[in-house]
């Protein structure tokens, strides 16, 4: 049918055009990566970036050599910044010294103070009493210098003697190396993994809502009467559909674009985006594959959605149909993470509605066999093509009627409606 | 052959008629009106025309064979709901619209620059739709319907929210149409609106022709029992007067019809008692009048 061809090229053209002539095209084109990598690199920058002032730290203990140990250990833990930190020993471990240490700790005499006496090293718990408790990086460096110190003390208190202890407890640091040529590892791999999901998630949902949105806009304008006087509700629903679709692959392409140049550039050096993202083609192919898959199978729910409805309201208040499945995927994201080839990993990532942001995860955090990706792939688009085929019926008979919300009974109706 | 010949169309929406038993023909190069109050099946009409909607039952020729949708290229629809894409440019929109009609970049670009220019709306071309009045918008879907040559023109509704400059702008343009052998479809609730201009009529109501035909024998069916009277006084004589079928009065001005088998002349002689007649004259029933009798029988 030549032309019905040409109807939804037609139709086509105006959608993609009339969006890319939009500024809010442009400025969500540069401002989702930047709010993505803003999101997720910064709450980790925060996190370990110094904080003005410096630290002062009391460690009490009735073994002077165990407090200096302590003290040496917890210094040379911290190599450049070390300087945050100022730590003094006290080696009067009586109750009265733990009252009045405590009180001045809370009167912001200093932040914190370790309370290692023999009795508690012996009993397995030291406190370290402070007014924040949430202070991570300090956290995670006391209960390291803690063990070390104190492993360092069992060792000189056992007698032996002519031991170079410190070399005993030289750090070994294990070092992940995946197994798939070109794949990067650990943090890297985990923030392109966010990154790119967000991306993706962010990029189904907008569009999908764009297409329900454009459906509405249509249907209040009247102009829909117009338009079906020479196209088909059909070709008019796949037009919008491929078109606002051309508008989310465009602007992924932009990004590749700008990622590309961004990585290749002197810039790249300096962001730690270009450091840590790293995009192999094959990577750029399962993103492009999911996001045409997700966005045809949201999108066609989306353009019934907004056949059925009749204002913005009733809109907002169904596009929770869409949005849903995809906040639950996203709800599993630590599952696949933790254990992608889990049996309830392959099985999560297999259903056709989370199968865009839970398969493509696995696949890049390992490479899931096959036939997994192959059958997910195949399941999707039969379900893409039970729900088109559902929702072009609704769409035809919803886009002509105007007033009342239609109930499920008479969706069901609009459905069998031959 | 007829340009549309509807056999015995039927056509419901969850268990209400819209349309019952549906039959009509549109003689090529005629004015057909398709007339009717609110909700009387007008528009499901037109929809099923043109394959919007399908009939339950029944048949829709186009242009003499049953309905396929090559024929729309040779259609041009204005419909009553009335809407464009608010961002496109006036140029831009018409363009897309000859191009859905079949019409080719250049020549859609080139017709509805024409066109613009003929309804004086030239300087709007590029402007966004959004930024023009809702009259302006009108014209420009008139174009619409009009500017890939089509053989068969529906207008539903076409003079609702014109002023009267452009009402006679839109009808002259139908009228040079049909004299270049172009079938008009009008369909309207307001009766005197298309009643010069129409050669046949169907007249529906509740999804069923009541009345149809020719304008011109209907109307002499119905018999210049009809008197327009304007007068001085008090309007009395209309109460009570075994003369009077039915009238509609508006104050010094009143359309009186005769009832059966009563004088026109002995009317004159009863108002003239009571009051000062200034004009009175026997006249053709309007349309409407024919219309409110029909459906009133109908109803009672």
């Amino acid at each position: 049918m030549p032309e019905a061809l040409r109807n939804i090229g037609l139709i086509i053209r105006r959608e993609y055009l009339q969006r890319l002539r939009t500024r809010a095209f442009w400025v969500m084109t540069f401002f989702i990566p930047a709010m993505m990598a803003g999101f997720t690199l910064l709450p980790s920058k925060l996190m370990t970036m110094k904080v003005s002032g410096v630290k002062r730290i009391i460690v009490v203990s009735d073994d002077p050599q165990l407090a200096e140990g302590f003290k040496e250990q917890f210094i040379a833990k911290g190599n450049g910044s070390s300087e945050q930190y100022s730590v003094e020993t006290d080696s009067t471990a009586t109750d009265a010294e733990l009252q009045r240490l405590k009180s001045q700790a809370a009167n912001k005499k200093f932040d914190g103070f370790v309370w290692l006496t023999k009795d508690a090293v012996a009993g397995g718990k030291v406190n370290f009493y402070t007014r924040s408790t949430a202070d991570f990086e300090m956290q995670e460096r006391l209960s390291q210098t803690l063990f070390r110190s104190v492993v360092r003390q069992r060792v000189l208190d056992s007698g032996a003697i002519h031991v170079d202890v410190d070399n005993l407890l030289k750090r070994v640091q294990l070092n992940e190396v995946s197994v798939e040529a070109g794949k990067s590892t650990g943090g890297a791999l985990f923030f392109t993994t966010v990154l790119l999901v967000a991306v993706l998630y962010t990029t189904v949902i907008v569009h999908g809502v764009a297409v329900m949105r454009s459906v509405l806009e249509e249907k209040t304008s009247r102009v829909m009467e117009v338009m079906l006087a020479t196209v088909t509700p059909k070709e008019l629903m796949a037009g919008k559909m491929i078109g606002v679709g051309a508008v989310g692959l465009t602007q992924i392409a932009v990004w590749a674009i700008v990622a590309a140049i961004a990585r290749g550039s002197a810039m790249a050096a300096a962001s730690a985006m270009g450091e840590s993202v790293h995009l192999s083609p094959a990577t750029s192919i399962y993103f492009t594959i999911f996001y045409v898959l997700g966005f045809m199978l949201y999108s066609s729910m989306s353009a019934a959605l907004g056949a059925m409805v009749n204002s913005d309201e009733e809109a907002q208040q169904l596009s929770f149909v869409v949005v849903m499945p995809i906040v639950v995927a996203m709800m599993f994201m630590m599952v696949i993470f933790r254990a992608p080839s889990a049996p309830l990993s392959v099985a999560l990532s297999l259903v056709p509605f989370f199968a865009p942001i839970l398969m493509f995860m696995r696949i890049m955090v390992e490479q899931p066999p096959m036939w997994q990706i192959v059958l997910c792939i195949a399941l999707m688009i039969a379900t893409i093509y039970v729900v088109l085929s559902i929702c072009a019926r609704i769409y035809r008979v919803g886009i002509l009627m105007y007033g009342k919300r239609p109930t499920l009974p008479e969706i069901i109706k609009w459905v069998k409606y031959a | 052959m007829s340009t549309v010949e509807l056999q015995q169309v039927r056509k419901s929406y969850n268990h209400i008629v819209a349309v019952d038993n549906l039959s009509f023909t549109i003689a090529p190069g005629t004015i057909f009106g398709l007339l009717g109050p609110n909700g009387a099946g007008k528009t499901s009409t037109i929809r099923m025309m043109i394959g919007i909607t399908l009939p339950d039952s029944g048949v829709v020729r186009l242009f003499g064979s049953p309905f396929c949708r090559k024929h729309l290229q040779r259609v041009g629809y204005l419909p009553e709901e009335r809407g464009l894409y608010k961002k496109m440019k006036v140029l831009e929109h018409l363009v897309l619209l000859g191009r859905l009609h079949g019409l080719s970049a250049a020549e859609a670009s080139q017709r509805a620059r024409h066109w613009c220019e003929r309804m004086e709306i030239a300087e709007k071309l590029e402007k966004k739709v959004e930024e023009l009045s809702k009259g302006m918008q009108q014209k420009i879907q008139f174009i619409a319907a009009l500017m890939h040559d089509p053989d068969f023109i529906i207008m539903d509704e076409p003079f609702s929210g014109l002023d009267p400059v452009n009402t006679v702008l839109l009808k002259d343009v139908l009228l040079e149409m049909k004299r270049a052998g172009k079938t008009i479809l009008f369909s309207t609730h307001q009766m005197e609106q298309v009643e010069r201009l129409c050669d046949s009529i169907t007249l529906i109501a509740g999804g069923r022709a009541v009345l149809q035909g020719d304008l011109r024998q209907i109307k002499s069916r119905y018999g210049r029992n009809n008197v327009h009277i304007e007068y001085e006084g008090n309007g009395d004589f209309l109460q009570k007067n075994a003369l009077v079928g039915s009238y509609n009065n508006f104050g010094n001005y009143v359309e009186v019809h005769l009832a059966p088998g009563a004088d026109a002349q002995e009317l004159l002689r009863s108002v003239a008692a009571h009051s000062r007649v200034n004009k009175f004259e026997l006249v053709e029933p309007s349309l409407e009048q024919i219309f409110i009798d029909v459906v009133g029988k109908n109803n009672a």
